[in-house]
């Protein structure tokens, strides 16, 4: 996973972060080419929202480089944060601005295509927020604030996307809407990041999976070996469980 | 009710804006210095001090601590709101432009440092008529250059940095362009106050008991010429930005996300956990929309201890200054009651039952505004070199009270504090005959 090349989408290369004496992640190298969707995988703590983070720009590394789309996210952070977009577990919304509220001013700072509305209805519609459309964030439930970012998300049609556990406070529904989604747009060639802790639903979605633990990736999956893995998640899970030591 | 959504025009993506290296390093540097040694004339003043004036001293140091206030609202008033969302949403110079502001806020802190600190130097010392000339002279510098940080601020929002705010309005409108003018009332607050406290120090500074009358009118006569030059430098440079930085201001405060959140938000820097729940139990409690009353508490605090600083003042004067502050706040009460807030209220389906009291709440802010800002300049220009100060204020009213948005008709409701001074001054007469 350390290849390097000018057409991938996100590039890093000797991440570490730590918090105080803390060392949370160390020598994290990964690259993502377009149409890819790396999962992460680890513990509770074990720095999976701290390497999405740093991903994202949304926190500054201690050492290393990113890249998007060979942009570098230190020193050009405005414009390599142009290409991504991170859903948090708990993303910024206004909350007394409706989802469409949201989605025009996206459409003004991204300059999205004409259709935008029209493409945000069926968005909307996928995750059964169409009668939210017009409601105040904070009028709508956790799980559905959580879909309307996801919807955004979608919306902005970014080259890459970065999901902080997304599957969190989702319906049975909605996921199976999520996972359509996702494999839809990696055909269109958008690369995905997600952390999970969900081994069915990677192997449902991921072309590559990696585990978090002990600051590095302890343990990466690439698309021969979760072909291995295909159609047994137990097996996957056990292999994860290994790795996460 | 929600305002329906205008479709949004398809724009590319536009380059992000290089706005950082606003100001060299040498000025701020310059600044920080000039900064310091105020300081350590301030502190020299206060270690003079003689215990029975512990009230004195009390006073001063509040005043100290509130030097940072102007260069806060300024902050205040051109922090984008809901930054994170837009940010997140894909916005592209909203950092930026804080950058650049940030700077003019610095500027505006080491200019305001300035007045109090060569005021209370001189409290201490001011016996020689040559020092009391030069130290004069640097106040009329202090407050022109503190006026001029201002309007530059306002300048640079509105001027050569329009596009980026242009960009941060996202290109919707979102609710009525009415809600505008709420949002930076704080602003205006701010703004209005200069205008009393120039006419007190004026008029404070013109009588004859500072001294023999023909050094007192050769300070006053330098100053006039000297502030005359200074303000009139300023105002030419920054006057057109001015304007436009008002309008783009209150274009960024009228789009996205701004009628949601009637007051201004914290700056970033401030708005870090331990600071801010350290300062909400203090000062910051009045920014917030659930504890209005504390922060006119502390304007009126600060305001009427740098009034009461003064020597000899009667109930009379007491009187005349709170007629004139309240006569103010209800006028701008009544004011947005039948105009602007019924309508933002109305919009965010609150019904008209709810713009009554967002019209007193934004009313008291900004009449704490103008009484605080009137308390604090009124400190910094106690005893020497009012004109400077009074130019500067009477030019900043002058633009405000409606020329620059072509409304001489609301004159009337904005002349309370001025009206104020006058009945302080009247009354001092009154009570000196």
């Amino acid at each position: 996973m350390t290849q390097t090349s000018t057409a991938a989408v996100l590039h890093a290369a000797g991440l570490a972060k730590r918090y105080g004496d803390k060392v949370v992640l160390s020598r994290v190298d990964l690259s993502l080419q377009p149409g890819e969707i790396l999962v992460l995988l680890g513990e509770n703590g074990a720095g999976k929202t701290t390497l999405m983070r740093l991903l994202a720009g949304e926190l500054p590394a201690d050492a290393g480089e990113v890249t998007v789309l060979g942009v570098d996210l230190n020193r050009r952070a405005e414009q390599a944060r142009a290409q991504l977009v991170y859903v948090a577990q708990h993303p910024p919304l206004a909350p007394l601005c409706s989802l469409r509220e949201h989605a025009q001013a996206m459409a003004g700072f991204r300059g999205l295509a004409p259709q935008w509305p029209a493409e945000l209805v069926d968005l909307a519609a996928a995750f059964r927020l169409d009668r939210a459309l017009d409601l105040p964030i904070r009028s709508l439930s956790g799980g559905m604030a959580h879909k309307a970012a996801l919807c955004l998300a979608f919306l902005s049609r970014a080259p890459l996307i970065l999901l902080d556990e997304p599957h969190t406070g989702l319906d049975v529904r909605s996921a199976l809407a999520l996972r359509d989604l996702i494999c839809a747009r990696r055909d269109q060639g958008t690369a995905f990041v997600l952390a999970s802790h969900m081994a069915e639903a990677t192997l449902a979605v991921a072309t590559r999976a990696a585990v978090v633990a002990g600051g590095v990736l302890a343990r990466q999956f690439e698309p021969a070996d979760l072909a291995e893995f295909s159609g047994d998640a137990r097996r996957f899970e056990q292999a994860v469980l290994q790795a996460m030591g | 009710m929600l305002a329906p959504a205008r479709q949004s025009e398809p724009k590319p993506a536009a380059p992000p804006r290089q706005l950082s290296g606003a100001l060299p390093v040498w000025l701020l540097l310059a600044l920080a210095t000039a900064s310091a040694v105020l300081g350590a004339l301030l502190a020299n003043s206060l270690i003079g001090l003689q215990p029975v004036r512990a009230a004195d001293v009390a006073f001063r140091l509040a005043a100290l601590a509130a030097l940072a206030l102007p260069a806060l609202q300024l902050q205040m008033l051109t922090t984008p709101k809901h930054g994170p969302t837009r940010r997140w949403l894909g916005e592209a110079s909203s950092q930026q432009v804080r950058s650049a502001l940030a700077d003019s806020a610095k500027i505006l802190l080491a200019t305001r440092a300035g007045p109090l600190g060569l005021a209370l130097a001189l409290a201490q010392g001011g016996e020689s008529p040559h020092l009391a000339l030069l130290v004069a002279s640097g106040q009329v510098g202090a407050w022109a250059g503190s006026a001029a940080a201002l309007l530059v601020a306002l300048g640079m929002v509105g001027g050569e940095r329009r596009q980026a705010f242009e960009l941060l309005s996202g290109g919707g409108v979102f609710g009525p362009a009415e809600a505008a003018p709420l949002l930076y009332a704080p602003a205006l607050g701010l703004l209005l106050g200069l205008v009393p406290a120039a006419l007190l120090s004026a008029w404070l500074g013109a009588r004859p008991s500072q001294g023999p009358w023909p050094v007192s009118a050769a300070i006053l006569a330098a100053t006039a010429v000297l502030g005359a030059v200074l303000v009139r430098r300023a105002w030419a440079a920054t006057v057109a930005g001015m304007h436009a930085g008002l309008r783009a201001v209150e274009l960024a405060h009228a789009t996205p996300f701004a009628q949601g959140q009637l007051l201004p938000e914290l700056p970033p820097w401030l708005d870090w956990p331990p600071v801010r729940d350290a300062l909400e139990r203090w000062y910051l409690l009045g920014w917030s929309r659930q504890h209005p009353a504390s922060h006119i508490a502390v304007a009126l605090l600060v305001g009427l201890a740098a009034v009461a600083a003064r020597d000899d003042l009667t109930a009379l004067n007491w009187l005349g200054v709170g007629l004139g502050i309240g006569w103010y706040a209800a006028a701008r009460t009544g004011e947005l009651a039948d105009s602007e807030v019924a309508t933002v209220a109305d919009w965010l389906g609150e019904g008209r039952h709810g713009a009554r009291p967002a019209a007193r709440r934004l009313a008291l802010q900004l009449g704490g505004q103008a009484l605080l800002t009137f308390g604090l300049a009124s400190v910094a220009t106690p005893f020497w070199a009012p004109l400077a100060g009074s130019l500067s204020g009477i030019a900043l009213g002058w633009v405000l009270a409606g020329r620059w948005r072509g409304a001489a008709a609301r004159w009337w409701p904005r002349l309370g504090p001025a009206l104020a001074v006058l009945s302080l001054a009247a009354t001092r007469n009154l009570g000196a005959s």
